[in-house]
């Protein structure tokens, strides 16, 4: 005997299939809800990572052959670590037989966006230790290396308002700056997400406060580091 | 029948294919939560992943660290002289540690030209009779196996050099003879009467070298008979034998008791503590006895002789030297063997042939810093006014002397003269050199003298197996090579050397020379003469400050790098470097003031209240300086009060001043291990000062360097 749908079975089978119908629209709309969020989280966490990587290193390697009193400075919106990033080009401060650590150079002569060192080669190990947009501590305070500097000269341009005075002590820094466009190392943009970054020095601790933002989404890490 | 359905998606159940949707719901569900679950394992494993980094980088390494130390210059603010930069670095699990602090390179050692005892001032008048009958029997023979000069002037002397003859040799000088053949043909004029063929001359002559070796620390003054004194009160003991070679027993007169009472008065009024008369004669007075007459029988033994006789036989000598011991003078007597002497001794409360002991101080002391070496600590203690430091152990050592041709001949024993005035410590030898110019090389563990070698003397250095020292007491410079040989030699009056050459400065001209072979190897002019030479082994300079204040800075091959100048003017009298942010500084010391330099200009200057600098050293820039406030009347190592001034090595603000030690101090003595520097004084009290806070006294950190993955 043939038989079809009642009408019974027609509707309750209608009314299931909405009822699974809506419950995968509604799992799958939460899940792409949370992936986005994590896609979003994982961006701020990845920036903020990526910061607190390179932060991490440079601390860790921080005034290596260098003064001890000259290891971090701070101005507006930057942070500079003492310090030489190795590169391609540069394997970092190295010890040599003839030369005592702490290395500096001294600056010979100051002006508002210029400073004379006696020498860039503070390891002397024949390799010039400053170059364009690097950092600089003196005793006096941070500046950074002008985009135009040619690297080897002593009569080194900055970038922005000298606090250098002859005499001073001047040592290569990695400078960390927040820009529009993300945290920047050394002028080379680090991580795209960070809005906030704030560091302070209290009672011989430098606190690092970095946030991160996209699409809304916010991320704030801090990161303590003993300077003593 | 049943009909067969056929359906789109043909199910496997005969059941209503309700069953589908459930298994495609279940599948969705699962993969949904798959996809959930791998989603957030990834995110978490990623940042899991690089916090890992970090917390690992902070982590301690559990394996195995390799250091390695190293010495470099000086650090920043220590003096250059003393002080080295010891770097450790510890590599361990990819990273790379540095650390430093403060070694020694040397100490502060100084040498003392010129020790006096305030407590401690003998003076001691040496008369000698140059009467003919000095030339008469002295009651003995000659010595079998001794030579003998006899001059051209008459008077027979021993000779203490060793000449080759058989019987006799006829030279400029006069005539050489051994004792036994001067026993058959040198005979003396009354040799039957007092059964002796040498005369009285060299016995007293002889006696008298001796004594003058031996006498330290004591003012003597040569008088005759004849003439009274003819060398003033000296310490110069070239000065006194060459006035001791000067004397002639010519006279006719031999008025002993008239020239003694006469000397009674010739010691000096102050600061002095002991007064002796030394009357070396055959006690034979001629023409003698022209006194007073409450002295001519002093001693109240009813001599007839006791009165003026022209001609030989008066007595009156002893009954002087009891008047001179009533004034506090002690009379002691040399000569032939006879009993009058002995009586003039007795008599003047002194001795028959005295030895040099009862002339120098009787209590030890110390004029150097101790030694410190291989947990020992070795004082260098003088005992009856000579190196005698109770711990040392002559046994199995070798004596040497430079004789007259320059070189280095084998002795038999000889004891050790004069005090320790020099010292340097290398490879666990200790050289320790006297004031009498004797130089000796003591094995520190064993304590042992390994030999001894007379004639060296002066400031001391060690460099490339070559011991340097000089100037000795006729200003030659001595470098020794292992032997120990003469090297070669050089008259200076200063010394400075490194590992490249041997600095000499003499007048106003310092030369250099090569170390090993003594070659020329440059000079420098001065326009003043050079009063102090220095080293810096930091920057290869060579300090030398003159008279005038002028400080010449120069490089090896004597080329002027700067000339500076200090303030006062005076004397520089030593010179000290150190460097501060990359720009070195001088350290002038006068008398009076220190004057802090640099190739611009002067940096500082302070002066030193009531009192002398003694020493200076710079450490974590501050000028620790030690000075003396010396009693003006009585100078001595044992007066005054010594003081520790602190400066600002780079403003020259006083930062400290404190009294540190009665006397002289002696020091520092820098104890790098125990943080602490020590003076010493004259008596071996000690002060010391607590340098442990000082920057780089303990390891401190130079940072991290975290090596590329392709060198962990």
């Amino acid at each position: 005997m043939n038989r079809g749908l009642s009408l019974i079975e027609l509707m309750l089978a209608l009314s299931i299939a909405s009822v699974l119908i809506f419950s995968v629209y509604t799992f799958t709309s939460v899940s792409v809800q949370i992936y986005s969020d994590m896609r979003r989280d994982w961006y701020c966490m990845q920036s903020i990572r990526n910061s607190i990587v390179n932060l991490d290193r440079d601390l860790a390697q921080c005034a290596y052959l260098l003064p001890q009193d000259m290891k971090i400075a701070l101005g507006q919106n930057q942070l500079f670590i003492a310090g030489l990033p190795v590169t391609t080009k540069h394997a970092g401060l190295c010890l040599q037989n003839k030369s005592v650590p702490p290395f500096y150079s001294i600056a010979r002569a100051a002006s508002s966006s210029n400073i004379v060192v006696d020498t860039v080669d503070i390891d002397q190990n024949g390799v010039p230790d400053f170059w364009a947009n690097l950092g600089l501590i003196s005793d006096n305070g941070p500046a950074v290396v002008s985009h135009n500097y040619s690297r080897g000269q002593t009569s080194i341009p900055l970038r922005s308002t000298s606090p250098f005075c002859t005499g001073d002590r001047v040592v290569p820094a990695i400078v960390y700056e927040l820009k529009p466009g993300g945290l920047y190392r050394n002028s080379q943009l680090l991580a795209e997400a960070i809005t906030s970054f704030e560091a302070r020095i209290e009672n011989d601790f430098l606190f690092i406060q970095i946030q991160a933002g996209y699409n809304g989404t916010q991320k704030e890490f801090c990161y303590p580091y003993a300077i003593n | 029948m049943v009909p067969k359905k056929n359906f789109a998606i043909p199910t496997p159940s005969t059941e209503n294919g309700y069953v589908i949707v459930y298994v495609m719901v279940f599948i969705l569900v699962v993969q949904a939560a798959a996809m959930a679950t791998v989603s957030i394992i990834t995110f978490n494993m990623k940042s899991g992943n690089a916090f890992y980094g970090i917390l690992k980088s902070k982590e301690i390494n559990q394996g195995q660290a390799l250091y390695t130390q190293s010495k470099h210059a000086s650090p920043e603010g220590w003096d250059h002289s003393y002080f080295t930069t010891e770097i450790l670095q510890k590599s361990f699990g990819g990273e790379n540690q540095i650390f430093w602090r403060i070694a020694l390179r040397k100490q502060p050692a100084k040498t003392i030209r010129d020790v006096n005892l305030a407590g401690h001032r003998p003076y001691l008048i040496v008369l000698i009779d140059d009467s003919e009958s000095m030339n008469w029997s002295g009651g003995r023979d000659y010595k079998q196996d001794a030579v003998y000069l006899k001059k051209n002037t008459g008077e027979i002397i021993e000779v203490s050099e060793e000449i080759v003859l058989e019987n006799e040799l006829q030279t400029p000088a006069g005539t050489y003879f051994r004792g036994n053949y001067g026993n058959t043909h040198y005979i003396a004029p009354l040799a039957g009467y007092y059964n002796g063929t040498m005369p009285s001359w060299p016995i007293v002559h002889s006696y008298l070298q001796t004594l003058f070796e031996d006498l330290e620390m004591c003012d003597v003054s040569i008088a005759t008979i004849s003439q009274g004194v003819i060398q003033p009160f000296t310490r110069d003991r070239e000065l006194l034998l060459e006035t001791l070679a000067s004397i002639h027993p010519t006279s006719s007169e031999s008025a002993l008791a008239e020239r003694l009472f006469k000397l009674v008065d010739e010691f000096p009024l102050e600061c002095i503590t002991d007064k002796h008369i030394l009357l070396l004669t055959d006690g034979a007075a001629l023409n003698d006895g022209n006194l007073p007459g409450w002295i001519q029988d002093f001693d109240h033994d009813n001599d007839p002789m006791d009165k003026q006789l022209a001609g030989i036989g008066s007595k009156c000598l002893d009954d002087v030297a009891a008047y001179a011991a009533t004034l506090g003078i002690q009379v002691h007597t040399a000569g032939p063997e006879k009993s009058y002497l002995h009586r003039v001794a007795e008599n003047g409360e002194g001795m028959f042939m005295p030895e040099a002991t009862i002339f120098v101080p009787q209590e030890p002391f110390v004029c150097q810093m101790p030694v410190i070496s291989q947990n020992s600590r070795l004082n260098l203690v003088n005992k009856l006014a000579r190196f005698d430091p109770g711990w040392l152990d002559m046994q199995n050592a070798s004596f040497y002397a430079i004789d007259s041709s320059g070189q280095i001949n084998s002795r038999a024993f000889f004891p050790i003269r004069g005090l320790a005035t020099s010292h340097h410590v290398a490879d666990n030898t200790l050289y320790c050199a006297t004031s009498r110019d004797y130089l000796l090389a003591i094995d520190i563990p064993s304590k042992s003298l390994k030999w001894m070698l007379k004639g060296c003397g002066g400031k001391l250095f060690y460099t490339d197996n070559l011991l340097i020292a000089g100037p000795n007491s006729s200003g030659t410079i001595h470098v020794i090579k292992a032997g120990p040989q003469i090297a070669w030699n050089t008259k200076a009056g200063l010394i400075e050397s490194t590992s490249s050459g041997v600095y000499t400065a003499a007048g106003n001209k310092i030369t250099a020379f090569d170390p090993k072979f003594g070659s020329y190897l440059a000079e420098f002019s001065a326009t003043h003469s050079i009063t102090s030479l220095r080293y810096d082994p930091c920057t290869d300079f060579i300090l030398a400050g003159t008279l005038s204040g002028i400080i010449y800075v120069l490089n090896p091959a004597l080329d002027i790098e700067y000339v500076l100048a200090t303030d006062q003017g005076q004397e520089v009298v030593d010179l000290h470097s150190f460097h501060w942010r990359k720009q070195l500084y001088i350290l002038a010391l006068t008398d009076t003031h220190i004057t802090c330099t640099t190739p611009e200009g002067i940096a500082w200057s302070e002066g030193i209240t009531n009192g002398s600098i003694i020493q200076a050293v710079v450490m974590d820039a501050k000028v620790h300086v030690t000075s003396r406030q010396e009693a003006h009347e009585c100078p001595g190592i044992d007066t005054g009060k010594s003081e520790l001034s602190i400066f600002d090595a780079i403003t020259g603000q006083r930062l400290s001043s404190r009294t540190i030690c009665e006397g002289n101090a002696f020091g520092p003595l820098i104890d790098l291990e125990q943080g602490l520097i020590e003076y010493i004084n004259w008596s071996m009290d000690s002060c010391t000062e607590d340098i442990s806070t000082l920057c780089g006294m303990k390891w401190l950190g130079l940072g991290t360097k975290i090596l590329p993955p392709s060198s962990e």
